[in-house]
């Protein structure tokens, strides 16, 4: 790993794209403040936060796998389908439904590493596949209609106090949010994700193994999925189809807005926990204002372009396809 | 002595067997659902499948020109219905102005996503992915997610009429449309540069030829196509449809890559995308007279869709190393 570490240090100037998203988050706070005084009372900032948790959580596998320059689009489709599992073993296993959620996350997670590295399948076209047999699955497991969840403590764990007046969802999120950070810094696998971001094939011929980090990434984006889908579900006391369908392009936005670029090698953890607090203030501050989830999907599709257009390593491509 | 020098791994990887494989698969589909439910082959049958396959292959056709180029459009299908819903929102009793600005904002829209890749040098599949919303929230806000019913007999005449006895009129303006567009992929230069920039992009390039201007043209016929097709579409439908984005989406992609285009471009072509095309539509058909679950279904296309992406990936990148994103 002496490539990362004999990096020359970061120069004084900051760079406009990392200004970007502190400066809209600024503004956006100015402004819905502004407009909605109750927008920043105490109450509804631990509202904001339950909100982030679970998108952050599917964001910090997201990252892994744009970091390494992959996508995957199926990320809705695995929470929808993950936490409908779940949510339908809650009778036959309690409260641990939750951790046959997070395995199914995983085994989809492992099964898009296959695809993209052993059928060599580009994971934008893979995922778009899965995603669409996945949301089939979860509609035909449910027989479109939704799946109550009754049990009180399975919604204990997302609902419940363990720190007092702290739903338990945030200090799950924050201690996904510290395993990844954790992961990128600190392990061989995630400095090796910032490599193949930067170049795959130097990467391979610097004797690291290519496919087995992208199946291992893959994997460990699809648990936190599967953690994410099982948490929705006890948050919506409910499983629903297509539930998860919204945070497909919020999650890619977040990470997009964080400071990855689509190309990956850039960026880190902090920075989609950034583009997260981003994201849901902007969601709910459209929320606030009336706003139609469709018209919100439009506002996330030009933040991905806006996002995916100031973080783009411009230098290096050749052509774009 | 001939058979033994050709082996079937190699047969099965090869760039042929990707040409001939959806004809076979056609074909035995065929003959799976004539057993399984023989008025499938019914005369009337068959006609509600290329009635229902026009509107798909028009979409279908469109998306072939970005992937022959190397670039993907995940906006189709949800053009189709923006389209279809802005024009219908203006002129709701159709007529042939709607019919001009539907096939309008099909271009437009086709076009603002070519110059948006261009102008940003973004991938093409981050800009459809965020347009596709966008057109789905244009299409779903307008209506609040509700379709636009038009009366009007003169509107439906166009895909339902019969200009040549027995055959729907939809059939022939989906066949002339076609038409036209497979003579611009074959014979005129707009349609050779596509398939050269999908063969090598650098080398083009190098030739002093303006990538960048095809690479819009080949987004805005993805776009046009989607307004023809919105047009026959709300005809044969009687009303504008909100929200039939992802079924064609997925099914439009499914035809292209099941037809042999393939994903890297430079191979493959509006052809290949027709008989793509009548496997979906066969495949769909005989599904639901068997009654499998439109669920069902995705999860068949969707496993269906990976075959065929492997299989055309493996005919070409055989022997090298690939590692994918």
């Amino acid at each position: 790993m002496g490539v990362v570490e004999s990096m020359p240090r970061k120069t004084r100037n900051i760079p406009l794209s990392k200004l970007l998203t502190p400066a809209l988050l600024i503004a956006m706070l100015l402004f819905f403040g502004v407009q909605y005084p109750t927008f920043l009372a105490g109450s509804s900032i631990m509202n904001l936060l339950r909100q982030m948790s679970i998108r952050v959580i599917a964001a910090m596998g997201m990252s892994m796998i744009i970091l390494m320059g992959s996508i995957d689009v199926s990320v809705g489709a695995t929470l929808t389908f993950s936490g409908t599992i779940a949510a339908l073993s809650i009778p036959l296993l309690g409260w641990s439904a939750i951790f046959l959620g997070i395995i199914t996350g995983s085994v989809i997670g492992l099964s898009n590493g296959f695809i993209a590295t052993r059928l060599k399948i580009p994971t934008f076209l893979s995922t778009i596949a899965v995603m669409g047999i996945l949301n089939g699955a979860s509609a035909l497991i449910l027989k479109g209609s939704p799946f109550n969840i009754t049990s009180k403590i399975y919604l204990d764990i997302t609902k419940g106090h363990l720190i007092p007046n702290v739903s338990n969802i945030i200090p799950i999120s924050i201690s996904v949010i510290l395993i990844t950070i954790f992961i990128l810094r600190k392990t061989m696998f995630g400095r090796s994700l910032y490599l193949i971001g930067g170049d795959a094939y130097v990467s391979q011929y610097a004797g690291i193994n290519v496919p087995l980090v992208q199946i291992l990434a893959f994997t460990i984006h699809g648990t936190f999925a599967g953690l994410a889908g099982s948490l929705q579900a006890s948050v919506l006391e409910a499983a629903c189809p297509f539930m998860g369908d919204p945070y497909t392009l919020s999650v890619i936005a977040v990470v997009v807005m964080g400071g990855i670029p689509l190309s990956g090698g850039k960026g880190g953890a902090l920075g989609t926990v950034l583009g997260t607090v981003l994201i849901t203030i902007l969601a709910s501050g459209m929320n606030f204002m009336g706003v139609t989830p469709e018209v919100r999907d439009v506002a996330m599709g030009f933040l991905i372009i806006l996002g995916a257009s100031t973080t783009q390593d411009r230098s290096r491509e050749i052509s774009i396809k | 002595m001939f058979l033994k020098n050709i082996r079937l791994k190699d047969f099965v990887r090869s760039e042929r067997f990707v040409a001939v494989l959806p004809y076979f698969l056609v074909f035995i589909l065929f003959l799976i659902f004539t057993a399984l439910y023989p008025s499938f082959a019914n005369i009337r049958n068959i006609t509600g499948i290329l009635t229902v396959s026009t509107v798909f292959l028009l979409v279908a056709a469109g998306e072939t020109f970005p992937i022959l180029m190397g670039s993907i459009d995940l906006s189709i299908g949800t053009m189709l219905s923006s389209s279809s819903i802005v024009a219908a929102y203006l002129f709701p009793y159709g007529g042939p102005w709607m019919i001009v600005v539907a096939i309008v904002m099909g271009l437009i829209s086709g076009i603002v996503n070519g110059s948006l890749i261009v102008a940003l040098r973004l991938p093409s599949f981050i800009v459809t992915l965020a347009m596709m919303f966008a057109y789905r929230g244009i299409a779903t806000s307008l209506t609040s997610g509700y379709n636009i019913n038009i009366r009007s007999r003169s509107f439906s005449w166009i895909s339902t009429g019969e200009i040549i006895p027995g055959v729907p009129n939809i059939l022939l303006w989906g066949f002339i449309v076609f038409f036209i567009f497979v003579i611009i992929s074959t014979r005129t230069k707009i349609g050779r540069y596509i398939y050269a920039i999908g063969g090598n992009e650098s080398a083009v390039k190098r030739m002093g030829i303006n990538v960048d201007k095809y690479r819009i043209i080949a987004f805005a016929f993805s776009g046009l196509l989607n307004g023809i097709a919105c047009v026959l579409l709300s005809s044969y439908l009687g009303m504008a449809p909100a929200r039939l984005g992802d079924k064609y989406l997925f099914n439009g992609l499914t035809a292209v890559i099941v037809g042999g285009t393939s994903i890297f471009g430079g191979i493959g072509g509006l052809m290949r995308t027709l008989i793509g095309v009548l496997l979906i539509g066969v495949f769909d058909n005989g599904m639901n007279l068997i009654g499998v679950d439109s669920r069902g279904q995705d999860i068949a296309k969707g496993v269906l869709l990976i075959i065929a992406i492997s299989v055309t990936i493996l005919s070409q990148k055989r022997g090298k190393i690939i590692l994918t994103k």
